[in-house]
């Protein structure tokens, strides 16, 4: 196991280089920098802007902009290697710092969002494919539909009125106690339940179909023990695959819940950066997402090896 | 899940608001009810530094911290700040005079030396503020006495001085502190943060020592401004009672607080003219007048302002919404048929889809959009496909919409130089009508223009400036360099009916008169 993790660290740095160099030169395709960002955005109407063009070159070079690509890539990267996200252009603060500083409310909201997705995906996704066809196999889909389709910004606002602006036993926005977090955590984790759900139905669908099923029923063993034991541990491995693109959706989903509940997480902190052209933010912050995707990829493999001890990984020994 | 946990699940969700502390208060200051003098503002612009030199340091005036010499108000006459007069005594030398006695929190006298040093600083670090301050020179003729002096005459110096974003500080305290100025600055503010999270939240408490505080001191006792991303959700969160202001109200919403009064107080600002910009350089048909002539006739300004404005808005005349003393008054009146006949008259004829034609050339044109501008270019395609010219949207995010505007990388715009309320109106109109000038990005020149500009930049006597401003206004709009379609009261600020004490002229501000009531 431990050659394996090692394996599979080495083959990410490839990975890790082709994404740093794509989207250094992605960002600087699209028009605008962070100068036009900074001196056109709030600029004071009344102003003679007639020094404009001086002003944004002054600015450039200040910013290190005016630099051949080459050399601004390789400075960020010599950054980098030694633990220098780089610095907001915006701000003046190291990049590493100011994620930090929100991947807590981050992380707060995914968790909630995580636990809102179980509490919901599972109980549907067992009843459904336990009473297959059934009322709580309908409702269950309606749910999961619903968790799918409505996008976070109506089902938030939906949330926000029945809630808080109606009866006023929760917050409208904002990051404090619990009750802050009921919302936001209830509205990404209903989005995320709804795949989540219809995927472990299947899986389900699929695992009690099987004879051993069958077998564990002659047997004499109790229902709940043959779902739960049997066919679910073996409906899982599906959306444990998911877990990738689910980590996706939280941080996608998150940008939106974060901005309707101005809630102080890193999704609407590096959609700002986007908007104001931020590049060290932008990359820093691609950065430690690819390196989260990796390790929730890697940990995806060891979680199938310790579900499904058939699995084994060609060249590698258990 | 058994029966009995997944009761407790439920119980411990409803139990949640009751053992959170859930802030209908907020932080600092009592939980509702009539002793909680602590105003809840939410904005889309937190500051990210408190230093003033910063980028980020947005809204500190309008949060009560930082001072500026001159205060702007909302129609964008001056009223004194930390200088309680100003006089001209050459055409390039200014006086202030500073209030006397006025101290930073720090207790440092905030006097003329102290006014020059953060100019100063002003002019070295604050990147939003170089053209402003290029060429003027600071000097403190006496504790009390600031004069600048200007390489030119600056008729709109003192206005040019109330920028937000000049907000007085004590410099050498910010050098000695370093990079913590950011968190902890020394300003002369209303309000003193005692919390602050950049871009974020920032809870701040009321100055005792301010100088402008009523008789019998200040009710309110502190702030507590807050990140509102989106407007709906600032709405929700007045209405719910977890905010007593929103300071960035868009039409949206001013329509559904309009709809509730008395429960909210609306402040609509001084409004700005929504124009679009037509790229001589770039789409030669547009240099037909009768083009341009046309698509101002076609654009039907009262479904505009009806469909997008929820009525909260009037027809433009010029560059400057009408009811300023330096607007003009007659603006276009939508007529379909006429622009129909000037472009037959001028020999553009309709093709087979429908597009007008004329030796070749289609009246085809991409309409460069953005944020909150799109659905006006929406709008304005099936307006003019009326008429017979075809468009088609291109549709980018502010920053590059930017960058495309200054590049002239457009046909037609509908970027906004929103013309409004100011205290330096050579400034905005040579900004954008002077020829060559870089945010002149219609490419538009005309020398009778050109030469009335430079007139009025150099003019003092206000008469003088309105009548010039007016005569600009009228050569602009005869060429039709650009299309003004209508004034709109788009951001202003609205607020709870508890709030009191509201300065009209200051609606987007923490001042010391306002109060909670009960």
């Amino acid at each position: 196991m431990p050659r394996y993790v090692a394996l599979r660290l080495a083959a990410t740095m490839p990975v890790l280089a082709g994404v740093s160099i794509v989207l250094f030169a992605l960002i600087r395709l699209i028009p605008g920098d962070p100068s036009h960002a900074i001196l056109m955005s709030m600029a004071d109407p009344g102003a003679d802007m007639s020094r404009l063009r001086e002003d944004l070159r002054t600015l450039r070079a200040e910013l290190g902009l005016d630099r051949p690509y080459a050399t601004q890539y390789l400075s960020w990267l010599g950054g980098i290697l030694s633990g220098d996200l780089g610095t907001s252009m915006r701000s003046g603060e190291p990049v590493l710092r100011e994620i930090l500083a929100r991947a807590p409310a981050t992380a707060e909201l995914a968790g909630a969002a995580l636990v809102v997705m179980v509490v919901v995906a599972a109980p549907t996704a067992i009843a459904g494919a336990v009473r297959h066809g059934g009322l709580a196999d309908r409702v269950g889909r309606v749910v999961a539909l619903a968790g799918v389709c409505v996008p976070g910004f109506l089902s938030g606002m939906l949330f926000v009125y029945a809630f808080a602006v109606g009866p006023g036993w929760l917050p409208t926005s904002g990051r404090g106690g619990l009750a802050h977090l009921v919302l936001p955590g209830l509205t990404l984790g209903l989005a995320l339940a709804g795949g989540t759900s219809r995927l472990l139905r299947a899986g389900l669908l699929d695992a009690l179909s099987q004879t051993y099923i069958v077998t564990a029923e002659a047997k004499g063993l109790p229902w709940r023990v043959i779902v739960l034991r049997h066919a679910l541990r073996n409906a899982l491995p599906p959306v444990l695959t998911n877990s990738g693109l689910l980590a996706g959706g939280l941080l996608g989903g998150s940008v939106i819940v974060e901005t309707v509940f101005s809630w102080p997480g890193v999704g609407r902190y590096i959609v700002d950066a986007i908007g104001g052209r931020d590049y060290p933010v932008i990359q820093g912050f691609t950065l430690v997402m690819t390196l989260t995707y990796v390790a929730v990829n890697l940990l995806t493999d060891i979680g199938y090896r310790v579900l499904d001890p058939r699995v084994r990984v060609e060249g590698t020994r258990p | 899940m058994t029966p009995k946990r997944r009761t407790a699940m439920v119980a411990a969700l409803l139990l949640l608001p009751a053992c959170s502390g859930a802030t209908r208060g907020g932080d600092g200051g009592d939980e509702g009810g009539s002793g909680r003098q602590v105003l809840r503002v939410l904005t889309v612009n937190m500051p990210r530094s408190l230093d003033p030199v910063d980028i980020d340091a947005q809204r500190m005036p309008e949060n009560g911290l930082a001072d500026t010499l001159v205060v702007q108000n909302d129609d964008a006459t001056l009223r004194p700040g930390l200088a309680t007069r100003w006089r001209l005594l050459k055409p390039t030398l200014w006086e202030f005079d500073i209030r006397p006695g006025v101290r930073f929190w720090s207790g440092a006298p905030a006097d003329a030396a102290a006014v020059k040093a953060s100019f100063e600083r002003h002019q070295r670090r604050n990147t939003r503020v170089k053209s402003l301050l290029s060429g003027l020179e600071f000097v403190a003729a006496g504790p009390t006495t600031l004069r600048v002096r200007t390489g030119k005459p600056v008729p709109g110096l003192p206005f040019q001085l109330s920028f937000f974003a000049l907000g007085v500080h004590n410099a050498a305290e910010a050098e000695r502190r370093g990079e913590d100025f950011k968190r902890h600055p020394d300003l002369t503010g209303f309000m003193k943060p005692v919390r602050f999270v950049p871009g974020e939240t920032l809870v701040a408490e009321a100055n005792p020592h301010y100088w402008g505080l009523p008789p019998g001191g200040s009710r309110l006792k502190g702030i507590e401004a807050r990140l509102g991303a989106d407007s709906q959700g600032r709405t929700l969160a007045l209405r719910a009672g977890d905010a007593d202001a929103d300071y960035n109200m868009e039409i949206d919403q001013q329509a559904q607080y309009e709809r509730a009064r008395p429960a909210f107080q609306v402040y609509a600002t001084v409004p700005t003219t929504r124009n679009i910009w037509l790229n001589l350089g770039k789409a030669p048909a547009l240099r037909d007048r009768a083009v341009r002539t046309a698509l101002d006739l076609a654009a039907d300004r009262r479904a505009l302002i009806d469909g997008l404005n929820h009525g909260y808005a009037r027809p433009a005349t010029g560059h400057f919404p009408a009811g300023l003393p330096y607007a003009i008054t007659t603006g276009t009146r939508t007529d379909v048929e006429k622009a129909k006949s000037v472009l037959d008259a001028a020999g553009w004829v309709p093709g087979p889809d429908g597009v007008r034609a004329r030796g070749g050339t289609r009246l085809h044109f991409r309409i460069l959009t953005y944020a909150v501008f799109q659905p006006l270019a929406i709008a304005l395609q099936s307006q003019w496909r009326r008429i017979g010219v075809g468009t088609e949207l291109a549709p980018v995010e502010t920053t590059a919409s930017n960058q495309m505007m200054l590049d002239g990388d457009f046909e037609i715009a509908t970027y906004c130089s929103c013309g409004s309320a100011t205290g330096d109106i050579a400034g905005q109109l040579r900004a954008f009508y002077r020829t060559g000038v870089v945010t002149n990005y219609g490419g538009y020149s005309n020398p009778d223009a050109d030469r009335l500009i430079d007139e009025l930049g150099t003019e003092f006597d206000q008469g003088r400036q309105y009548a010039l401003a007016k005569r600009i206004q009228e050569i602009v709009r005869g060429d039709v360099a650009l299309l003004y379609l209508y004034a709109s009261t788009q951001w202003g600020a609205a607020y709870t009916g508890r709030v009191r004490g509201v300065d009209p002229k200051l609606s987007k501000r923490v001042v010391p008169g306002m109060w909670i009531a009960g």
